[in-house]
């Protein structure tokens, strides 16, 4: 693995007639991550990464895929990039297998290393029995699998992932989730947007808002959650909330309660409560308990996409 | 794996795909054409035909017979890649060739190539149903081979263009309902010049079709109504002309990038 970033976008620009679909947006993927990209629906996530696949014709700006300018090596790009669709879909006159093995063919795949490796990936992902079936015949999350495997086919160094668990339930998202998983431990770096927040908060090590085409952060989730998460410190009181002393941290009060809430963020959360007790044992003032709530990166998401 | 293996690997697979998808469906893409043929060699061949008189010493039969062929040729060469493009970018499966290193000059090559083999497959078998209707002679097989290649590639060239163009199915049946079909009929497939009036006749002979059944008819049968440099030219010219534009869409991304 080299310090070359897996996908190097700079003042990526992007509309449809008046409409800007992205505006001036950079980002790097280092190799080997799996990065994120948050956004409300409209906020260009499927156009940027149509520009990198080259689904799109992009209006300014300059990608490069592993070190290569998507321009000057246009098909070499295309072998490292692997793209599961936000609709799966698979060519509708031929059996799966059939159709992977066609699809293995475009990328340059000789037919007996195509139907090697095609029946690998259907084993793998438990769908050799299906073999034979049509794209339509299969269930929503066999059909997303196959969109996977298409990805897969031609062993891509960047994966990317548009909404890969949109409408499955928990069992198939899992599932889907550790096949990712096990193909980023093998190296391949993974481009992901997806609607579950908590998906994103669990899987990337870094994650991009996008927000009306352009980038409002790019940040480590675990930054992201240190810096902006709003937890609750509360302080619970048997007798209703007595007078506090000016230098109890910055509180709100909760008479119906008997308790008080401080808000801070992860990072601050530690050094918050130890002072928030000490100053009651310091003026003997008598608690009965304390729990803290924690923000998600859900919430996050929606007061970044909420604020001007 | 070189460069250049990976590029004769994917231009062949889709190639094998283009043809191998119509040889699937074989019940919308062959029975039907060869079915109607067959009509027309029953109604006009047998039951009318055998009212007319010879044409210059032909039976009428044979005489309709290079007519027929040329109208399924090149309906099969256009309706390949103008229904594989229109339905793969109906069903989104057309992303499974854009993401892939294929070049557009390979690309466009593939559907074309694609065309002439659904042409040619609609043309044998025509000639096979016309061989239990009529004797089949072939004249000059230059002739002939050269029309007939001209024809499908000049078509199946025009099928990309609207496959690429079309934005619904009535888009796509346009040119064949209100192009293709009426100026087959009205291209000499049942009638030579001097069976019809001038006025007809005129019509007939600004009819580009009309020089492309001549051809095939001189070439099957040696029946010669007017000079085949003219087909002949205009065939290539056009063939040139329309693999020029196909070329040209497909490498802006017409109605294929966003």
């Amino acid at each position: 693995m080299t310090d070359v970033p897996a996908l190097k976008i700079d003042s990526l620009s992007k509309s449809y007639g008046d409409t800007d679909a992205l505006t001036d947006v950079s980002l790097t993927v280092q190799q080997g991550e799996i990065f994120g990209l948050l956004g409300p629906n409209g906020s260009g996530k499927t156009t940027l990464i149509n520009c990198v696949a080259q689904l799109a014709d992009r209006d300014t700006g300059s990608i490069s895929v592993m070190g290569l300018d998507i321009d000057d090596a246009y098909n070499e790009v295309k072998k490292r990039i692997g793209l599961s669709l936000q609709e799966p879909n698979a060519d509708p006159y031929f059996g799966i297998r059939s159709a992977l093995i066609y699809q293995a063919g475009y990328f340059g795949i000789p037919r007996d290393a195509a139907e090697s490796r095609v029946d690998t990936l259907l084993h793998q992902f438990n769908l050799y029995e299906k073999r034979s079936d049509t794209f339509r015949e299969l269930s929503g999350g066999m059909q997303r699998k196959i969109s996977l495997i298409k990805a897969l086919l031609h062993e891509p160094d960047v994966l990317i992932l548009d909404e890969p668990t949109a409408a499955l339930d928990v069992e198939a998202r899992v599932e889907l989730w550790d096949h990712v998983r096990s193909v980023n431990d093998a190296g391949v770096t993974v481009l992901l947007t997806t609607h579950y927040i908590e998906e994103a908060e669990e899987m990337c090590e870094r994650i991009c808002f996008l927000r009306d085409g352009g980038v409002l952060r790019v940040s480590q989730t675990e930054h992201i959650m240190d810096e902006l998460s709003r937890n609750s410190i509360r302080i619970l009181f048997d007798n209703g909330v007595p007078s506090l002393p000016s230098s109890f941290p910055e509180h709100s009060v909760e008479e119906d309660r008997g308790a008080v809430e401080i808000t801070v963020s992860r990072k601050e959360q530690s050094q918050r409560l130890q002072q928030a007790l000490g100053v009651l044992d310091d003026n003997g003032i008598a608690y009965r308990n304390f729990n803290i709530e924690e923000d998600r990166l859900e919430q996050i998401f929606r007061r970044m996409m909420n604020d001007d | 794996m070189t460069e250049n293996n990976t590029s004769w690997t994917s231009w062949w697979t889709l190639l094998k795909r283009e043809c191998l998808r119509f040889v699937q469906v074989p019940i919308t893409t062959v029975v039907p054409a060869l079915t109607t043929v067959l009509f027309y060699f029953m109604i006009f061949g047998l039951v009318i035909g055998s009212r007319i008189d010879q044409i210059q010493g032909i039976e009428y039969i044979a005489f309709i017979v290079p007519g027929l062929l040329v109208q399924n040729v090149l309906n099969g060469s256009y309706s390949n890649p103008s229904g594989s493009l229109f339905m793969s970018r109906q069903h989104a499966n057309i992303e499974d060739f854009l993401l892939a290193p294929i070049n557009y000059m390979p690309f466009t090559l593939a559907y074309v190539l694609a065309g002439v083999f659904r042409g040619a497959t609609l043309g044998i078998g025509t000639l096979v149903i016309a061989a239990f209707m009529t004797n089949i002679t072939i004249h000059s097989y230059t002739v002939f081979m050269a029309f007939l290649i001209l024809i499908s590639a000049t078509f199946a060239c025009f099928g990309l263009i609207v496959g690429l163009w079309a934005q619904d199915h009535q888009q796509l049946n346009i040119f064949t309902n209100f192009l293709v079909t009426p100026l087959t009929f009205l291209g000499g497939v049942f009638y030579s010049l001097d069976m019809v009036n001038p006025t007809l006749r005129f019509i007939t002979q600004l009819n580009p079709i009309y020089y492309m059944v001549a051809g095939v008819r001189y070439g099957m049968i040696g029946f010669e109504e007017t000079p085949l440099w003219i087909g002949l030219t205009f065939l290539s010219v056009l063939t040139v002309a329309l693999f020029g534009l196909a070329y040209y869409l497909v490498r802006i991304g017409y109605h294929l990038r966003s």
